[in-house]
C-alpha cells in the first residue's frame, strides 16, 4: 500500500511467559510480506514484568512502536488477582505505543473435566473472569487492544494449535500450526494498529450478493431470502452492513443492465444491502477493471484501498490484470463459506471505531446523492448555496485529538505538507503555547461529514509558520478549504501577528495542493511564501461559520 | 529410498536456516550451521516433522541432533 511514505522498520516489543521468538519470527516475515518490515525486541524467557517494571529494562531504550504482551494461562491463572496492575502497568511503561495484548486460552484441559463451569474455581471459569477483567481493563487504557487468541482458538481447535511436546521441550504451547496462526493474527493485528486499512469493497452481483443470475433468472427466481438456500447470500450481506458500519465504503461493480439490477436492490425484500449503503456502482457490460478504476475516480479514493469480490474467477483475473493494485480476493466456490470468509480477511480490521469511522460510509454515499444534486443544479454557485453549508472551527482538544492525528496520517492529496502527527504529538502540541491547532467540522443539508479538515500553525518565536495544512478530499472543492485558511490567518491576526509563512511540499500525492497558497494571496518573499494578514482571504458567502 | 529421504531432510534444512543446499556441510548438526541452535533445532524438527509426515517422540527430540540422526529417526518411525 502506499499509504505512508517509505519509514524506518517498525520497532516491536515483545513481552512473554513463554518462548515467543517462533512467533515473532515467523509474524516478522509476515508483516514483511505486507509490506511492513519490524525490528523485534523479544524479552528474555519469563521477564515480562521486570521489561515492564525496570525504566533500565532494554525494551525501553528505544520507544518501541508497538508492544505485544503474550502469557500462557497458566501464568494468567497464577496472577489472576493483578490482571488490573499487569494492564495499568504496560500502559504506563510503554506510554506512546499501542500494546496488544493476547488474551487467556485455556489449551490444556485439567481433570475432573467436569467440574469445568460448574465449580467456581475451575479453570474455565477462572479463564474467563480473567478475559473479562482484561478488557475491562484495556478499555480504561487509549492504547492497549486485546487480541482475542481465545477466538482464534475457538475457530481452529486446541488439537490444531496445542503441541504438548512443545510445551515440555520449548517452553511454550504452540504447535507449528498454531505458531502460524497466531503470527498471522499478530501481524494482521499490528498492521491493523498501524492504520494499514483499506477503504472500500467493491461487490459484483450474480452468485455474489445473490444466488442465480437476474438476467437469466429474473427478480423472483435469483437466490435470496432470510432461510432456505438464499440464507447464505442473506448473512453475507449483513456481514457486509457490519463493515459499512465500521466506516467501509461499499461500490457494486456487476456485469447486468442498470435498472433491473438497481430495481432488486431497492425492491426485493430480501436484500440488505440498499442504494443508500452504495457510495457508487458501475452496472453495464463494459470490463470491471476499467469500470473499478473510474468507481475509484468517482469515489475519489486510490484503486490501492479496494478490494473487489467477484464469484467469476475469469473476471478476477481480469481486474487483477488490469487494475494489479487493487486486492482481489478469491472467494471460495460455495456461497455458504461467504460470510466467514468475509470476517476471514485482514484488510478492514480495526480495533476501535471513532464517531467518524462509523459514520465515513455513510458520507460518501451523502457525496453521491451531492453529486446528483450537482448534476440538476444551473451553476455551480447555485450548488454551493442549495447544500447550506456549515463550518465549525474547534482548537485540539482531548476529544479531537485522535482524529486529528487520523487527519494527518490518512491525508495524502490535499495536504500542504504531509507531516504525520501521533496522537501523543498531538497532545503535546495541544499542552504548548507554541502552537495553534484549528480542527474544522463540516455539514451540510445532506448530512454531517465530521472532523474533515486540520490546520496547525508553528509560533514558536518569530513570524507565525503553517505547519501543517490538510482537508480530507470527499469535502474539497466547495470553499471550506479556503475557509479554514480564513479562520486560521484570523486566529493568527487576534494574536496580534501581521505576516504569516507557508510552504508546501510536494510528496508525489498532493499535487492538487500545489497552488493553493498563491491562489489564496501568499506570494513569495525570498525563499517562503507569505500573506499579510489584512489581505486573508475571505471566508466564502455560501458557508456559515460557527466558532466554538 | 535412504538417499532420498536424507536428500529431502537436508532441502527442509536448507529452508528452515535460509542457506543454499550446496552451502551446507555434508554432515549438518547442531551448530554447523550456525543458525541451527536450539531455536533453530525447535524450528527443523517440526519442518522434518511436517514434510515427511511423522511425529517424533518429546524424549527423542534433543537428541536428533545430526542429519543422520534425523534420518534414521524418520525412517525408523
Amino acid at each position: 500500500m502506499s499509504e505512508t511514505p517509505k519509514r524506518e522498520p517498525a520497532r516491536i516489543v515483545a513481552l512473554g511467559s513463554y518462548t515467543f521468538d517462533l512467533i515473532a519470527r515467523s509474524a516478522a516475515k509476515k508483516l514483511e510480506a505486507v509490506g511492513i518490515e519490524s525490528d523485534w525486541y523479544v524479552a528474555p524467557f519469563g521477564q515480562y514484568q521486570q521489561e515492564i517494571l525496570d525504566p533500565a529494562a532494554a525494551s525501553k531504550a528505544q520507544t518501541p512502536d508497538f508492544v505485544v504482551l503474550a502469557l500462557h494461562a497458566e501464568e494468567w491463572l497464577r496472577r489472576q488477582y493483578d490482571v488490573g496492575s499487569i494492564v495499568s502497568g504496560a500502559a504506563k511503561a510503554y506510554p506512546g505505543a499501542p500494546i496488544l495484548i493476547h488474551n487467556a486460552v485455556g489449551l490444556r484441559p485439567e481433570a475432573p473435566r467436569f467440574l469445568e463451569w460448574n465449580h467456581t474455581e475451575s479453570k474455565r471459569w477462572r479463564l474467563a473472569r480473567i478475559n473479562e477483567q482484561l478488557a475491562r481493563s484495556a478499555a480504561d487504557h487509549d492504547n492497549v487492544h486485546i487480541l482475542d487468541v481465545e477466538g482464534l482458538a475457538l475457530r481452529h481447535g486446541s488439537q490444531t494449535l496445542f503441541d504438548s511436546r512443545m510445551y515440555y521441550l520449548a517452553k511454550m504451547e504452540f504447535s507449528q500450526a498454531g505458531t502460524d496462526l497466531l503470527a498471522t493474527e499478530t501481524a494482521h493485528a499490528l498492521a491493523a494498529l498501524g492504520q494499514r486499512r483499506l477503504k472500500c469493497l467493491v461487490l459484483d452481483l450474480d452468485n455474489t450478493l445473490w444466488g442465480g443470475v437476474l438476467g437469466e433468472d429474473g427478480i423472483e427466481k435469483i437466490k435470496l431470502s432470510s432461510d432456505g438456500e438464499g440464507r447464505a447470500f442473506h448473512d453475507f450481506q449483513r456481514q457486509i452492513l457490519r463493515l459499512y458500519d465500521a466506516g467501509i465504503i461499499l461500490a457494486v461493480c456487476s456485469k447486468n443492465d442498470e435498472e433491473p439490477a438497481l430495481e432488486v436492490i431497492e425492491t426485493h425484500p430480501d436484500m440488505l444491502l440498499r442504494k443508500e449503503h452504495l457510495a457508487a456502482w458501475r452496472i453495464n457490460w463494459s470490463d470491471k477493471g476499467q469500470n473499478i478504476r473510474e468507481l475509484a475516480r468517482e469515489i475519489n479514493i486510490g484503486t490501492d484501498s479496494m478490494v473487489f469480490l467477484d464469484d467469476s474467477a475469469h473476471e478476477r483475473e481480469l481486474v487483477r490484470a488490469i487494475a494489479p493494485e487493487v486486492v482481489v480476493p478469491d472467494l471460495p466456490s460455495d456461497p455458504s463459506d461467504y460470510p466467514t470468509f468475509l470476517a476471514s480477511l485482514p484488510y478492514f480490521e480495526t480495533f476501535a471505531l471513532t464517531r467518524e469511522d462509523s459514520g465515513r460510509s455513510r458520507m460518501y454515499v451523502q457525496e453521491r446523492e451531492r453529486r446528483e444534486i450537482e448534476e440538476k443544479s444551473e451553476t455551480l454557485e447555485d450548488f454551493l448555496i442549495s447544500l447550506g453549508i456549515e463550518v465549525t472551527a474547534q482548537s485540539a482538544t482531548r476529544f479531537n485529538t485522535p482524529r486529528i492525528s487520523q487527519l494527518t496520517q490518512r491525508t495524502n492529496q490535499f495536504n500542504l505538507t504531509t507531516r504525520r502527527y501521533s496522537d501523543g504529538d498531538i497532545a503535546k502540541m495541544r499542552d504548548s503555547d507554541d502552537w495553534q491547532i484549528l480542527a474544522i467540522s463540516a455539514a451540510d443539508k445532506l448530512g454531517d461529514s465530521g472532523l474533515v479538515g486540520v490546520a496547525i500553525a508553528a509560533l514558536d518565536g518569530g513570524e507565525p509558520r503553517i505547519d501543517s495544512f490538510l482537508m480530507s478530499c470527499r469535502v474539497l472543492g466547495r470553499g471550506i478549504e479556503v475557509a479554514m485558511l480564513s479562520l486560521l490567518l484570523s486566529r493568527l491576526a487576534r494574536l496580534g501577528d501581521s505576516r504569516c509563512a507557508a510552504e508546501y511540499i510536494p510528496s508525489g500525492r498532493n499535487g492538487m495542493a500545489e497552488s493553493f497558497l498563491e491562489d489564496n494571496g501568499f506570494a513569495a518573499d525570498g525563499d517562503r511564501l507569505v500573506i499579510d494578514l489584512n489581505r486573508a482571504p475571505v471566508v466564502p458567502h455560501w458557508i456559515e461559520v460557527k466558532d466554538e | 529410498m535412504s538417499e532420498s529421504a536424507r536428500d529431502r531432510i537436508r532441502e527442509v534444512m536448507a529452508r528452515v536456516f535460509e542457506v543454499a543446499e550446496a552451502e551446507l556441510p555434508d554432515e549438518p548438526e547442531l551448530g554447523n550451521p550456525p543458525a541451527w541452535d536450539s531455536l533453530g533445532h525447535i524450528r527443523l524438527v517440526l519442518e522434518v516433522e511436517q514434510e515427511m509426515g511423522v511425529r517424533f517422540i518429546t524424549d527423542r527430540i534433543p537428541e536428533l541432533t545430526t542429519l543422520d540422526a534425523l534420518v534414521r529417526e524418520t525412517e525408523s518411525g
